[in-house]
């Protein structure tokens, strides 16, 4: 089973991509800040980390760059979640090594191809 | 001397006969030479034998020998009527002149008979008349004598006085103004040939020789044969005796109807006989000194005169301007200026009227003035008009016109000047000046001409601009209008640099005006000669106070308006991002219920669809506070007091705040005071406080106490909020209140911009004031104070 590590600092909505996610046969762990989401990754070791980018004090990048610098996590999957359509801010996430974005509000379908697409579904 | 008698004495007429040497011979009643002596027979050439008992015819001229019988009478009757003088024939036929005188006798034989006697007079006749002629001419050589050379010709003259009267000395005294002294000028002496230096300059005194000069101021001559011992002249003697003078011979010198001098003529030896002629000829020399003062002075006079003539001619042909004397319409005299003035020759000049070289339009004035000036009008003196040269052109010309005498009639003297340039310059810079002026005082801006950094000259609108009047201007140090002493000099280190090197300075400088205020003034400045600033520099000045405020005014305005679409750009990236998380939890929260909904627990379900309430929620908030403070920005808010429980609203809305901060913050809530129902606006104290809390809540993201007090007390409601979050920062502080203004340290926390607006415009409404107390990194404090009514 795979395991996609969340996370959003809006509570409601980081309830519904956990359910999401766990209907779809993921094993989902979330976090609640950025400093939160490094530690689980590090602690969890997902093989996805879904992340929203406007958070209070790390924000998505923050975390993508902690992630990215470290050898064991420098390759891990990564998809931005963000409520901004700036195509600069997207590029930018794009450059700095995550993988795949999804724009605020998401239909649930694209959230899953988006997944499916970094995590083959195993088996 | 023994008498003569009617008797002849026969020895001694035989003796007398012989030696006499006058022609003497005896004639008979007959007319026959009874006897003839010796000079007698010389006289007439005839020898005695020759004579005797001849007619006496033989002997007399032709008219007597005519009328020899009535004559032979006459002398034997002694007639008064037989001349004294014969002229007698010689035995050549040749006539000389006698001096005959004769006596009737009684002779021996009781016959009678006539003595006569000649004495030839040719000689002295000759001598006489030679000497006559010599002192005529004499006189006709002193006569034609140039006497313009006083000194020598009063030589000349006094010499010929003395050679001619054989006199020892001539000289010739002037008297004196008062007739009080004789001094010597001039005398001549003989013996030496010359002048004798030692008697010009000498003076006689009527003083001291009181008769004397009685005498000479008699006007007559004063002849003295015996000088020495003449009455008249004896007072001389001092004088006279040690030079031998004897005799003396003082003439008049009358000059211009008045004795001024005496010819003094004097003798040295033997006494002498003046004579007549010899006084007669001394007044001839008297006259020619005369004759020499005159032509002397005549010729001082003409010389003077031609002098000062030759110097007014040089004056009048050198003249620079043109000088005519026009007379009965012609001009009479024109100097060599008037034909270059004209470019006619001074031919053709002559030959006009002089109205003829004047332009037609100016004939009339002309004429005028003429004419009035010939009748001794009073009319322009100074005037200009037109001539036309002899090409044609039209020249300006200037006249300064007088009447005068000219050759004894009425004429006018003009002095002309060419001034066509002149006029043509000044009627240019009339013009000019005339549009300078226009342009000067019609200019809107200032205008100063200055030197040394003082104003010379300033125009109206340089004046006006500074609140001045123009003449308090002029002279005046151009300090007067900077705000201080520093700023003028450095205009004054800035602008000269530029000036010396030929540039424009052009700055824009704070001027002070005259009643202290400043506004902003526009520099140009430029030097007349940039080799030479001592000459000045003229100063361009516009007041651009109103554009710079103008300026200013459209900076901020861009300012703000950048600023305002700065933060309308946040703004409306702000809302997307806060809307759309809400939404992407609706639409999350809608999909899952419409795909899973069967399969989940009623649980979920309902905690779905409540996320679906609490995003609706949130996002009606937010547009809740845009709508809050557009109505609050258009003034559409309203102040609706009502009685109101203080206490009660405060505890439940503390307790609602509670509830969305969750559990990372501590809401402490406490009232103090009265809790009897107080006026307020319950909504617009909810928009005060709910935001004040959230932002309290939002701000310390790391958790922590936020406290909310309230009070009442003597009427004043006063609300606390404080947290210890993340502070204001110092520069952000002035614009907390502003809308979409965010704190620059805010980082991600959402946020409108828009709360403390709200905040403040609620305030606003109710009537109430706000201040805070921020540091950064340790929190911010609100104090709300509202006064209540009852």
């Amino acid at each position: 089973m795979q395991t996609v590590l969340v996370i959003e600092d809006e509570a409601p909505l980081r309830a519904n991509i956990v359910r999401i996610l766990s209907a779809e046969g993921y094993r989902v762990v979330a976090a609640a800040d950025g400093d939160e989401g490094v530690r689980r990754v590090l602690e969890e070791r997902p093989d996805l980390v879904i992340c929203d980018i406007l958070m209070p004090r790390l924000d998505g990048f923050g975390v993508l760059a902690a992630l990215r610098s470290r050898s064991e996590t420098a390759a891990l999957p990564f998809i931005f979640l963000t409520a901004s359509a700036d195509k600069d801010d997207l590029a930018r996430g794009l450059k700095s090594g995550a993988n795949e974005y999804v724009t605020k509000p998401f239909k649930i379908a694209g959230l899953l191809a988006a997944v499916r697409r970094l995590l083959p579904p195993a088996g | 001397m023994k008498t003569v008698t009617n008797r002849l004495d026969p020895e001694f007429l035989a003796a007398a006969l012989n030696v006499a040497r006058i022609g003497i011979c005896i004639v008979d009643d007959k007319g026959l030479f009874l006897e003839a002596n010796p000079a007698f027979c010389e006289l007439t050439g005839f020898s005695r034998a020759e004579l005797i008992g001849k007619s006496w015819t033989l002997a007399a001229p032709p008219e007597i020998a005519a009328q020899a019988g009535p004559f032979l009478r006459a002398v034997l009757s002694d007639s008064a009527k037989v001349p004294g003088q014969w002229k007698i024939k010689r035995k050549n036929g040749g006539l000389f002149d006698a001096l005959v005188s004769f006596r009737p006798l009684a002779g021996e034989d009781g016959r009678r008979c006539a003595v006569l006697t000649f004495a030839d007079l040719t000689v002295r006749i000759a001598e006489h008349t030679e000497r006559i002629r010599q002192q005529r001419d004499v006189l006709l050589e002193l006569a034609a004598l140039d006497k313009r050379d006083k000194r020598a010709a009063f030589r000349t003259i006094l010499e010929a006085g003395a050679r001619t009267l054989n006199v020892e000395r001539v000289s010739y005294w002037s008297l004196d103004a008062g007739g009080t002294a004789i001094d010597c000028e001039a005398s001549f002496t003989l013996s030496r040939g010359s002048e004798d230096p030692a008697f010009v300059g000498s003076r006689l005194s009527a003083a001291d020789y009181p008769k004397y000069f009685a005498a000479v101021l008699a006007n007559r001559p004063v002849v003295t044969n015996d000088a020495q011992s003449d009455p008249v002249t004896s007072e001389l003697g001092d004088f006279l005796k040690p030079s031998g003078i004897t005799s003396m011979l003082d003439v008049p010198v009358w000059f211009q109807g008045k004795v001024i001098g005496v010819i003094c003529h004097v003798h040295v030896g033997p006494a002498r006989e003046w004579s007549g002629e010899d006084v007669a000829f001394a007044s001839s020399i008297a006259s020619m000194i005369s004759l020499a003062l005159e032509e002397s002075r005549w010729h001082e006079a003409m010389d003077a005169l031609t002098r000062s003539e030759e110097k007014y001619r040089q004056v009048v042909e050198n003249a620079n301007e043109a000088i005519a004397v026009v007379q009965d319409g012609r001009i009479r005299y024109a100097n060599p200026q008037c034909a270059r003035l004209s470019g006619f020759t001074l031919e053709e000049v002559y030959a006009r009227p002089f109205l003829d070289f004047v332009h037609g339009d100016d004939r009339p004035l002309v004429m005028n003035n003429y004419m009035k000036r010939i009748r001794g009008e009073q009319t322009d003196s100074s005037y200009a008009f037109r001539i036309i040269d002899k090409s044609g052109l039209t020249r300006w010309v200037h006249i300064n016109a007088v009447a005068l005498d000219w050759e004894g009639r009425i004429a006018t003297l003009n002095f002309l000047t060419d001034v066509t340039e002149r006029h043509e310059l000044q009627e240019n810079l009339t013009r000019s000046l005339a549009e300078r002026d226009v342009i000067l005082k019609t200019a809107p801006v200032g205008i100063s001409f200055a030197s040394n950094r003082r104003h010379r000259w300033v125009n109206d609108a340089f004046a006006r601009m500074l609140g001045y009047a123009k003449e308090e201007l002029m002279g005046q140090s151009s300090q007067v209008h900077f705000p201080d002493r520093e700023s003028w000099e450095a205009f004054g280190a800035e602008a000269y640099p530029v000036l010396a090197s030929g540039g424009t300075f052009f700055p824009e400088r704070l001027m002070k005006r005259k009643d202290g205020s400043s506004f902003w003034c526009q520099v140009s400045g430029n030097a007349v000669d940039s080799a030479d600033l001592g000459r000045g520099s003229i100063w361009i000045n516009v007041d651009v106070s109103e554009r710079k405020r103008a300026e200013e005014e459209i900076r901020r305005a861009l300012e703000k308006e950048r600023e305002l679409n700065e933060l309308k750009s946040r703004f409306v990236a702000m809302t997307s991002h806060e809307f759309r998380t809400p939404l992407a939890t609706i639409l999350s929260s809608a999909e899952l219920l419409e795909n899973y909904g069967s399969r989940l627990p009623p649980e979920e379900q309902k905690d779905l669809f409540q996320s679906v309430r609490a995003a609706v929620e949130r996002m009606t908030k937010m547009l809740d506070n845009v709508l809050i403070i557009g109505r609050a920005e258009a003034e559409m808010l309203e102040f609706k007091p009502a009685p109101t429980d203080l206490s009660a609203f405060c505890e439940d809305l503390a307790e609602e705040m509670r509830r969305s901060a969750g559990t990372a913050h501590q809401l402490d809530y406490s009232y103090e005071g009265a809790r009897h129902p107080v006026n307020v606006d319950e909504k617009l104290l909810r928009h005060v406080l709910v935001n004040l809390i959230s932002n309290a809540i939002k701000y310390s993201p790391q958790g922590g106490p936020v406290d909310f007090r309230v009070r009442l007390q003597n009427g004043e409601a006063t609300f606390e909020v404080a947290d210890h979050g993340i502070g204001i920062p110092a520069e952000d502080q002035p614009r907390l209140f502003e809308t979409f203004h965010r704190a620059r340290n805010v980082g991600n926390i959402s946020g409108t911009g828009l709360g403390l607006a709200i905040v403040r415009k609620s305030l606003e409404l109710h009537g109430g004031a706000i201040r805070f107390e921020s540091a950064p990194g340790r929190g911010t404090r609100f104090h709300v104070a509202i006064r209540i009514g009852t």
